[in-house]
């Protein structure tokens, strides 16, 4: 299972790396949005990986019980899955500004702030 | 009465803080309203006179930034008191003054807020009793300056000379942080009047003292425009002249002056006091002097005749002897009196007739006669004439520089040339303007307003009181003065007008003889003013702009090569290097788990991890964007997925609601995005996909890795389950985490959000008007 | 858009999104939910009854601006934190009623917090949502 999750983390990241890569302006997007999925889930695997083990005190416990999953990248991952949806909407409005004012979504057209 | 001082300081800052405000209230009548605050305080520190001259100083402290040793401390001697009486008076006049000489301008509230933001800063700087507080106090003044000098800030030549006083006296700054830093350290207290009572000879002593030394007198030589960093003091002349009057002449110019002689019982313990700072002054007099001659400006005559006032004080302190000291505290005040009236005289002189040169002046008595009278009295003093202020230090000039050891008649003869240029110049600046017959100016001459006049008549009526009866400003001011700057060894003996039949005296007849015959030689002088123009040229300022233009292209042949603007560049060197440290330190530190270790994965988790990563790369394959992003909401399920089988329903649930909404703006926007186009060529596009598969391939490792290494009872997390329900009343543990324990992180993300948000609603729906209808060409 | 079908079917979710989230929201302390999740269910039902009725109806059904949301969010937030302070303890202490509420659970500053999360969440993603859907429709 370890080698199956790693594999798969890879290609993820192989393929965000990729999509960063090309000049065009929604691929670098998507790419942004790969990688973030990326990482969230190297955060989750390096977390321990633990089934039927939920993060929550039991009702009639006062402690969470030591064979739960690790409550602590949860948290962390909650979040970057919220911002990283704040990211994409913020690179989407950005990429679409840029191609309405300049015309061009080749990066390569778009290295110097001075209009083309 | 510590708490007055600070009172009166906060009470300068706040009415900064309120002058626009003001402005917009009473208009042109700001500055009447605001000249309350310097006049009360030139009041207050009048009373404080007594106390002063009976030898107890005014002291306020509080603690700062305790940890740090950083404290409010202030405290007033005969020294502070000197300046901090100069800049409130004189404060007062160049108030008034700028209310007349600035009439009807809309900026002049802000013009107000940078002068008295600069007069408490200049307060602060002289009652400090703490070398941090001096510092920063003395950066503000640094910024005022800046400030005030741009003030007509549409004009590239004051901007230009605002950024290069800011550049010089910042770079010196700088080197004085350093310096006061070590001191401190070696010293072992930043409180300057407990440093003073230290004893000078086991700090001199010390291997690192000479570099002290020199840092800090880079700071004072930079700030009161010692040579060779006098140039940017004339360029300053570009500010409005109540600017010039109170900022570079009268006060803040003397702030380097003010260190050298309030740190002078301890520095001139070194051995390399007296070799470097009394030629350094003598020099910079010398040199003000002789670039003086060759102006034909009114304002550039008077600012380069300042920095020689300038040099020649840093001389007296330098020389160091109890003569010497009182001598340039007098010269220092004598100054201060008759340089601002002539600031002002001949600011008044350029409002009302257009011009500044002096050759094309004259005869303006008739029609200036308060400002004619005004600016005689100033050269008078300048010059050196009897019942002046100006004879007065003048004669314990030639008698200190008599007493001084030196190679022969050397300091004697350059205080004597010196001296003789300041008269020919003072007849210039205050006499030849408005004697003689009427010359046509630009603009018909008139009496500039009473505002503009007053403050140099008080001054000039100062010099003449103090001049006559030295001995009351030389119990009260000078003495003190003295005594606070030789480490309360001096005695505060008065000044006195008459000395008798001595060599000082004749010298000053000699100065008065020469200056007038140099005086009538002024006009063929001026002939010769390319000497002028090419010294500038070869001067130390034209080292200045080499030194700063080579900075700049430095600045932007690196920026351009690791800059370059094209983003993937920046990806690939970072993903680059990450592989190569990475797979460079894995093999070292870790093992990859062995095979039969492993957990065979259930059917469903396979079937979860083919689909992410059929979905990554037919994202990346695809030529279709609506497949690409159909393909992207396959991962991110596939992930929701990952998360709910492992235990992570929180994560499950966002990840699938985030999911969806993605999926929505992708849609919204799919029309709006730029079209899929392929630009990289095949060849590019197989290297990239390579790189990528090693990239993934280093990642894959890093996984296995820190999922076998992953320590199962962290810390941490074991405190939070813990004290989750007991502290938080939660049994959510991730909830809790996200509102309690690391609240502030979430409120930190929050934040963020709401921040990209109002970006995306900024970018889309706040434009220009008529920018909207723009298209694509 | 203007399918019927979505048009009824949003008409009907709208209101039961809604008081999911205000649920998700409120159970969050001790089982799955939050203001994370209940704040973007809360936005999902405004985005729904955009997408089949359109943005104004979407805004007017809303009734304050996005920009309002995210600032009260905040503001909330900010209160939850900052009543700690007024108890004379740390910023983000959080301070508790000790008799428990069916659902809820025990109030607390914490619970306040968690609001502001909600209303953040909620106003962001509307904003969002609103601003790239509108892009461009009025001329």
């Amino acid at each position: 299972m370890e080698l199956l999750l790693a594999v798969t983390i890879g290609t993820v990241y192989a393929a965000a790396f990729y999509l960063l890569l090309r000049r065009g302006l929604v691929k670098l997007v998507l790419g942004i949005a790969l990688l973030s999925q990326a990482v969230n889930l190297l955060l989750f695997a390096a977390g321990g990986l633990r089934e039927g083990a939920v993060p929550f005190i039991a009702a009639d416990e006062t402690t969470l019980a030591a064979t739960g999953a690790d409550p602590l990248p949860q948290a962390l991952i909650l979040t970057a899955i919220v911002i990283s949806f704040g990211v994409l909407a913020f690179t989407l409005a950005m990429v679409h500004r840029a191609d309405q004012s300049t015309g061009t979504d080749d990066l390569d057209d778009l290295k110097s702030t001075d209009a083309p | 009465m510590g708490t007055l001082l600070v009172i009166i300081l906060g009470a300068v800052f706040v009415a900064a803080a309120l002058a626009p405000w003001l402005h917009r209230l009473c208009g042109d009548r700001t500055g009447l309203v605001l000249s309350a605050v310097p006049l009360a305080a030139t009041g207050c520190f009048a009373a404080m006179i007594p106390r002063v001259m009976a030898g107890n100083a005014v002291v306020f402290h509080h603690a700062w930034v305790p940890s740090l040793g950083i404290n409010l401390d202030f405290c007033v001697d005969g020294l502070s008191l000197l300046f901090l009486l100069l800049i409130s008076a004189i404060g007062t006049f160049v108030t008034w003054y700028a209310a007349g000489y600035l009439a009807g301008k809309a900026d002049l509230g802000k013009f107000y807020l940078y002068l008295f933001g600069f007069m408490g800063s200049m307060m602060g700087v002289v009652s400090a009793d703490h070398l941090v507080l001096l510092f920063v106090f003395w950066e503000l003044t640094s910024l005022t300056s800046y400030l005030l000098i741009g003030y007509y800030h549409n004009e590239p030549r004051s901007r230009a000379a605002a950024l290069q006083a800011l550049l010089v006296t910042g770079a010196g700054g700088l080197a004085m942080l350093a310096g006061i830093i070590l001191l401190g350290r070696m010293a072992g207290t930043f409180e300057i009047s407990a440093l003073l009572r230290l004893d000078p000879a086991t700090l001199v002593s010390q291997p690192g003292f000479p570099a002290i030394l020199i840092l800090i007198l880079l700071g004072a030589f930079t700030k009161s425009a010692q040579f060779p960093f006098h140039f940017w003091l004339p360029n300053a002349m570009e500010a409005p002249a109540p600017v010039s009057a109170y900022l570079h002449s009268a006060t803040m110019v003397k702030a380097g002056v003010f260190l050298l002689a309030r740190l002078h019982p301890l520095l001139s313990a070194s051995p390399l006091w007296l070799p470097i700072v009394a030629p350094v002054g003598a020099i910079t007099m010398l040199v003000g002097a002789l670039l003086a001659l060759g102006q034909s400006d009114l304002k550039k005559i008077l600012a380069y005749t300042t920095v020689g006032v300038l040099g020649t004080l840093t001389m007296l302190l330098g020389l160091g002897t109890e003569l010497a000291v009182k001598a340039a505290m007098a010269y220092l005040l004598a100054h201060a009196l008759y340089k601002a009236a002539l600031f002002m005289t001949s600011g008044s002189i350029d409002h009302e007739t257009g011009t500044r040169d002096p050759e094309a002046l004259g005869g303006l008595r008739r029609a200036m006669p308060f400002t004619a009278a005004a600016a005689l009295v100033a050269a008078l003093s300048m010059a050196g004439l009897p019942f002046l202020l100006g004879f007065v230090s003048k004669e314990y000039f030639y008698k200190a520089l008599l007493e001084a050891e030196g190679p022969g008649m050397l300091w004697e003869m350059l205080g004597l040339a010196a001296s003789v240029v300041m008269v020919a110049l003072a007849a210039t600046a205050g006499f030849k303007p408005f004697w003689g017959a009427l010359k046509p100016t630009p603009k018909p001459a008139h009496e500039a307003p009473w505002l503009m006049w007053l403050g140099p008549l008080l001054l000039g009526a100062a010099s003449l009181k103090t001049g006559l009866f030295p001995g009351m400003v030389g119990d009260c001011l000078v003495g003190p003065a003295t005594s606070a700057v030789l480490g309360g060894a001096g005695e505060s003996v008065g000044l006195k007008l008459w000395h008798g039949w001595t060599a000082a005296l004749a010298l000053s007849v000699v100065t008065l003889l020469l200056g007038a015959a140099l005086y009538g030689l002024l006009p063929r002088i001026r002939a010769a003013r390319g000497i002028c123009r090419v010294l500038g040229r070869f001067g130390p300022e034209r080292g200045f702009e080499l030194l700063l233009h080579g900075l700049l292209s430095f600045a932007r042949w690196q920026t351009h090569l690791l800059q370059n603007g094209h983003l993937r560049n920046y990806v690939l060197t970072t993903v680059l290097f990450t592989v190569l440290l990475v797979g460079w330190m894995l093999p070292g530190i870790v093992s990859v788990p062995a095979w039969d270790t492993m957990v065979a994965p259930h059917v469903l988790t396979v079937i979860v991890c083919l689909l992410i990563m059929a979905g990554s790369v037919f994202a990346c394959v695809s030529q279709s964007r609506f497949n690409a992003i159909l393909a992207m909401g396959v991962v991110g399920l596939g992930v929701a997925m990952i998360f709910f089988m492992f235990s992570a329903p929180d994560l499950a649930m966002t990840q699938v609601l985030v999911e969806t909404l993605a999926l929505v703006l992708f849609v919204l926007a799919f029309y709006r995005l730029p079209s899929f186009g392929q630009y990289s060529g095949r060849a590019v596009r197989w290297r990239d996909a390579a790189l990528a598969v090693v990239f993934g391939a280093v990642m894959a490792t890093v996984v296995l890795v820190v999922q076998s290494s992953h320590a199962p009872d962290n810390a941490v997390s074991r405190f939070m389950g813990e004290h989750s329900l007991e502290s938080a009343n939660g049994r959510n543990v991730v909830n809790v985490i996200l509102v309690d324990f690391r609240a502030l992180d979430t409120l930190g993300e929050i934040s963020v959000l709401a921040i990209a948000a109002l970006g995306v609603f900024a970018m889309l729906r706040l434009r220009p008007r008529g920018a909207r209808k723009e298209t694509k060409p | 858009m203007n399918s019927v079908i979505l048009v009824t079917v949003s008409r009907l979710l709208t209101g039961l999104l809604l008081v999911f989230s205000v649920f998700l929201l409120l159970r969050g302390h001790n089982l799955p939910g939050g203001g994370f999740a209940g704040g973007l269910v809360a936005a999902s039902a405004f985005v729904l009854h955009a997408l089949a009725n359109g943005f104004p109806s979407a805004r007017r059904l809303l009734g304050v601006p996005p920009r309002l949301l995210i600032g009260f969010g905040l503001a909330v937030a900010i209160l939850g934190g900052v009543a700690g302070m007024l108890a004379g303890r740390p910023f983000l202490t959080g301070l508790w009623d000790k008799t428990p509420l069916p659902v809820i659970g025990k109030l607390g500053t914490p619970l306040l917090f968690d609001a502001g999360v909600y209303f953040t969440v909620f106003g962001v993603v509307c904003l969002i949502v609103f601003s790239l859907g509108e892009e461009g429709e009025e001329d």
